[in-house]
């Protein structure tokens, strides 16, 4: 399937997904409730205000995170199509993004349990900390794929070369269409 | 006067003349309007990463987040852990592309490069107006918050009260004297010692929030959990859709943002974004720290009464560097927290003049105006004065719309036309002009009417969505347009 079509069938399924959650009831508490005793504070409420819409929301976050890489992948497409290698390694690294988000919400869900067991992971309970030291981190996955394969799938020294022969040519025309148009010699550059 | 308090307003003034000093510097090296919108393109990658990363991190990054964190726990978190997949994103639609663009057609505003992708001087206006409202707000905003801290500490240092006015007028002189005098040279020279600030700040923050709380962070998240376990969930108090939502919108609105973008066109070759990227995602993780960990310790404080419930939310930064940190450290952060509001306010000034002189008459002309330095330097100064006013005289409630308006209306209107539309040759100049309006109706709509999104799906983030679609939807059923073959060849590289 093309890149641009994928794309537009993530964003109509996200586009879904809103208006499937804007037909449920929404818990009066589903956006937190004032802190009973400091003013500036305010409480989640009660631990099982999301069991309505832990899978809508699995969906929509599992669902942004395709189309962050569908994107990626649409930025690395020359002449409509990926560099080889690319596809596999953008789809191991999705993988593995959406593989850390089902794993912080699975851990929210053992977190609200009735009588769970609250232990910590590296100060933080265990859900935040798969948000804090697995989800924040993982997309530098990505960031060394970029810089690694930068030559080959970003900008190879043979486009570069291609390019600067483009923009002389482009320099060249311009130039002679703002000599036959004084107006248009003002414009942007060298004015002092 | 408070000797520690004498300190931080000694360490805000030093600041305060190093910009001073770096617009002099700058005023030198500014020669064309190529060189006050661009640098001439001509920044090193250190510049021109700390540029990005420190125009990303406003004031609100160490006022307002941390507010958010105390007032809300967890949920607030989500707009910090998304930056790191924004960056990215960023990188990938744009590192290369922007650049390419620019050089290529010797543009000197992102609205320029609109206008040459889409042959469509409405694509410029749109663009050009959907970057001057956010600016306006964004600007303001900023303005505000500096006047604002600048008033608290004269007023603890001095004892005596100084007119909201007088701190607008004086914090605003010193950003319009170096964005005037060196343009965006000025600006991304005082960015690159801003993010030094800002990093220095964060990372002492950090420590002093760790020994200002019994058991460090673990003693912290029990003490959160025991008043409320959904605190300290990843959704906090606001719920999982609010997060997720902001996750959304401020990930992928990061491509979109142009005080952000406009400087990857401004390094001094292509391949510098391979290097780029890293750094600029390595300085943000680093001064993130100052927005997680004040706001969670402080709550933390005030719920085992080691103290006193804080006055409001956004005094959480304030209150915890007056209690627990030294005073020279305390005036670091400030200056940390000036360098944060100036360095996204410097580029808002840039951009926003570059759409008023160069890119409005070029749609109404088909020229930009002659003496278009001086005009630079002039509008530069008259949207300064014009934003300082109105974040005084319009009314609080319309400021802070418009700068919640802000980061939702770019990203909404900008990442699809500039950021999706420079990576897909079938993307229409229709489809990114009715995207960059439906951004702004819907945005305006929720804003102004109050709408409830269900769940506490961000307005942004909703808006993001549908103008999103809406321009792949027009784009896959419209005839593929025609390009320059410049443009097509470097949409093929």
């Amino acid at each position: 399937m093309r890149i641009p079509v994928a794309i537009f069938a993530v964003l109509v399924a996200l586009c879904a997904v809103v208006l499937v959650l804007a037909l449920l009831e929404e818990p009066a508490d589903s956006r937190g409730i004032d802190h009973p005793e400091y003013q500036t504070m305010r409480q989640g409420g009660s631990t099982d205000r999301h069991d309505s819409i832990l899978f809508w929301g699995w969906l929509y976050g599992t669902l942004s995170i395709v189309l962050f890489v569908g994107l990626m992948a649409l930025g690395l497409r020359r002449g409509g199509k990926l560099p080889a290698g690319s596809g596999p390694a953008l789809l191991a690294g999705l993988v593995l993004f959406a593989f850390v988000f089902a794993m912080l919400v699975l851990s929210y869900r053992a977190y609200v349990a009735p009588g769970a067991e609250r232990t910590l992971f590296w100060s933080f309970p265990r859900p935040s900390a798969w948000m804090l030291y697995a989800l924040w981190p993982v997309p530098a996955v990505f960031a060394v794929l970029y810089m690694r394969y930068f030559d080959r799938w970003v900008l190879s020294d043979e486009d570069l070369a291609g390019f600067e022969r483009l923009v002389a040519r482009s320099r060249r025309d311009r130039e002679s269409a703002e000599g036959d148009d004084p107006a248009r010699a003002d414009g942007a550059g060298g004015d002092l | 006067m408070d000797g520690g308090n004498v300190v931080i307003l000694a360490c805000i003034g030093v600041y305060l003349v190093v910009c001073i000093g770096v617009g002099l510097w700058a005023l030198r090296r500014t020669k064309s309007t190529r060189d006050f919108f661009m640098a001439g393109r001509d920044l090193g990658i250190i510049v021109t990463a700390l540029a990005v990363f420190s125009s990303t991190l406003s004031g609100f990054g160490f006022v307002g987040g941390p507010g958010l964190v105390y007032r809300m726990g967890m949920s607030s978190l989500w707009m910090v852990v998304c930056a790191s997949v924004g960056y990215v994103i960023a990188f990938f639609l744009l590192g290369k592309r922007l650049r390419l663009f620019a050089e290529l057609r010797d543009s000197i505003s992102l609205p320029d490069v609109v206008a040459a992708r889409y042959r469509s001087e409405w694509s410029r206006l749109l663009t050009a107006l959907a970057i001057l409202l956010g600016v306006m707000g964004y600007l303001a905003t900023q303005i505000l918050a500096m006047a604002t801290v600048l008033q608290d500490i004269l007023r603890s240092t001095l004892g005596s009260g100084i007119s909201i006015e007088a701190c607008v007028a004086f914090a605003c002189a010193v950003l319009v004297f170096y964005c005037v005098t060196g343009g965006i040279i000025a600006s991304v020279y005082t960015d690159l010692i801003q993010g030094f600030v800002m990093m220095f700040a964060a990372v002492l923050v950090l420590l002093a929030a760790i020994v200002a709380i019994d058991g460090g962070f673990a003693g912290m998240s029990e003490a959160i959990m025991a008043d409320d376990p959904e605190a300290m969930s990843p959704w906090g108090a606001a719920g999982m859709m609010n997060s997720l939502s902001w996750y959304f919108v401020f990930g992928l609105g990061l491509a979109g943002q142009p005080h952000i973008i406009t400087k990857m066109m401004m390094s001094r070759r292509v391949k510098d974004a391979r290097s780029i990227l890293p750094i600029s995602l390595g300085a943000y993780v680093v001064s993130a720290l100052l927005w997680i960990s004040i706001g969670l310790v402080m709550r933390a404080l005030v719920l085992q009464g080691a103290h006193p419930e804080i006055p409001g939310a956004d005094a959480a930064a304030p209150q915890f560097l007056q209690a627990f940190a030294h005073p020279l450290l305390a005036g670091i952060v400030f200056a940390g927290l000036f360098a944060a509001i100036m360095s996204t306010a410097d580029g808002f000034l840039n951009i926003g003049a570059a759409a008023v002189v160069h890119d409005i008459p070029k749609f109404i002309w088909g020229h930009s105006v002659k003496n278009e330095l001086f005009w630079a330097r002039t509008w530069t100064l008259i949207i300064a004065v014009a934003a300082s006013l109105f974040a005084l005289y319009s009314g609080e409630g319309l400021v802070a719309l418009l700068g919640a308006f802000g980061w939702g209306t770019f990203a909404a209107a900008l990442v699809p036309a500039v950021a999706i539309g420079f990576n897909w040759k079938r993307a229409t100049a229709t489809a990114a002009n009715v995207a960059i309006l439906s951004s702004l109706v819907i945005n305006f709509s929720i804003q102004v009417f109050g709408l409830r999104v269900p769940f506490g799906i961000d307005g942004g983030a909703l808006s993001l969505l549908v103008s999103l679609t809406l321009f792949f939807g027009i784009s896959l059923l419209s005839k593929p347009p025609q390009l320059d073959s410049d443009i097509a060849a470097v949409m093929d590289m």
